[in-house]
């Protein structure tokens, strides 16, 4: 079975659509919850032992219309819910056509349908989900606005340690982890990647 | 109806009257003190509802719902006819294929192996 064929640019353009139908005003931090429940009509559910026991953050139900995320991140972690919810988001919105022609049919065939995809082709849907939800939380525009508007420009390549203080500032922005922004920012060239 | 359609109309009532109010799960919780995880249960029909009249008439007045209202009556008639029935732990293949990942989110971006998969599809079960 073969995975996706969507490149890096089409996922791109999903979230700057995603944005534009979703998160007209460019409200921040994006609302991804209010998105999800309320625009989308997702069900975000918060259930027990899902890290813990089977080491995963969330997923997205073969009917895209649930989210689950675990109870203690949920609580606890509210950026990394947040990012979870948008990759979700990604999934459903890059790879539910293609899950709906080669997904799951019958409740038997669940293990087959994971054997089927081979890793490589999992992990490279899962970098698009990624990607998404990183260009959701921190859009380009956005990021590189409140640069100008902190310092009168836009860094390029510049060391991390240099816009500390401003990077500390976009952490509460955003709402999203350092290490999502580290990397948002490396992808937009304002920061060398260590 | 039957009582497993009387406690999913409890958990879908809950909901979307949640919804319908522009409460995420997050700010619905935040905003009344409840525990994600309990509403989470009760929404999915998985834990029936408590029939603590105080209990209850929390959750009404969370959910903007006026007393002796049609719908106070509905929300109190969905909680009450739920006592003792038990709850929604045995699912059918079809209600679990539904709810069952087409992705999930792992550190690393990996497959789970068969063993976490079949820990996963017991633990969604319940």
């Amino acid at each position: 079975m073969n995975g996706v064929a969507l490149s890096m640019d089409d996922v791109h353009q999903a979230a700057s659509k995603f944005l534009e139908e979703h998160n007209p005003t460019n409200q921040l931090p994006i609302p991804i919850e209010e998105i999800a429940e309320l625009k989308l009509g997702i069900f975000v559910l918060a259930t027990p032992g899902i890290k813990k026991l089977i080491g995963i953050d969330g997923f997205i139900s073969s009917d895209f219309s649930q989210i689950t995320i675990d109870d203690y991140c949920f609580v606890k972690y509210p950026e990394r819910t947040r990012f979870t919810i948008a990759h979700e988001i990604g999934h459903k919105i890059l790879h539910q056509d293609w899950y709906s022609k080669h997904g799951l049919t019958d409740f038997g065939d669940y293990h087959d349908f994971f054997s089927k995809i081979s890793e490589q082709d999992y992990r490279y849907m899962e970098i698009q989900a990624q990607t998404f939800a990183g260009l959701v939380l921190v859009p380009t525009e956005l990021l590189k606005n409140e640069f100008k508007s902190r310092l009168g420009r836009i860094p390029i390549n510049e060391d991390v340690e240099i816009l500390q203080p401003i990077f500390n500032d976009l952490l509460t922005t955003f709402k999203v982890s350092g290490e999502v922004l580290y990397r948002r920012m490396v992808k937009e060239g304002i920061v060398k990647k260590i | 109806m039957n009582n497993n359609e009387i406690t999913k109309n409890f958990g879908i009532f809950f909901r979307d009257r949640r919804v319908a109010l522009g409460f995420t799960l997050r700010a619905f919780c935040k905003r009344f003190g409840y525990d994600p995880g309990n509403i989470s249960r009760l929404e999915r029909n998985i834990l029936t509802p408590s029939v603590d009249e105080n209990i209850l008439k929390g959750y009404a007045k969370a959910l903007q719902i006026e007393q002796d209202s049609p719908e106070w009556v509905t929300f109190f008639d969905l909680a009450y006819t739920t006592k003792g029935t038990i709850p929604l732990d045995i699912r059918n293949n079809q209600q679990i294929m539904s709810v069952l990942p087409a992705f999930y989110r792992t550190a690393r971006g990996d497959k789970l192996d068969k063993k976490k998969i079949n820990e996963l599809i017991n633990l969604i079960s319940k």
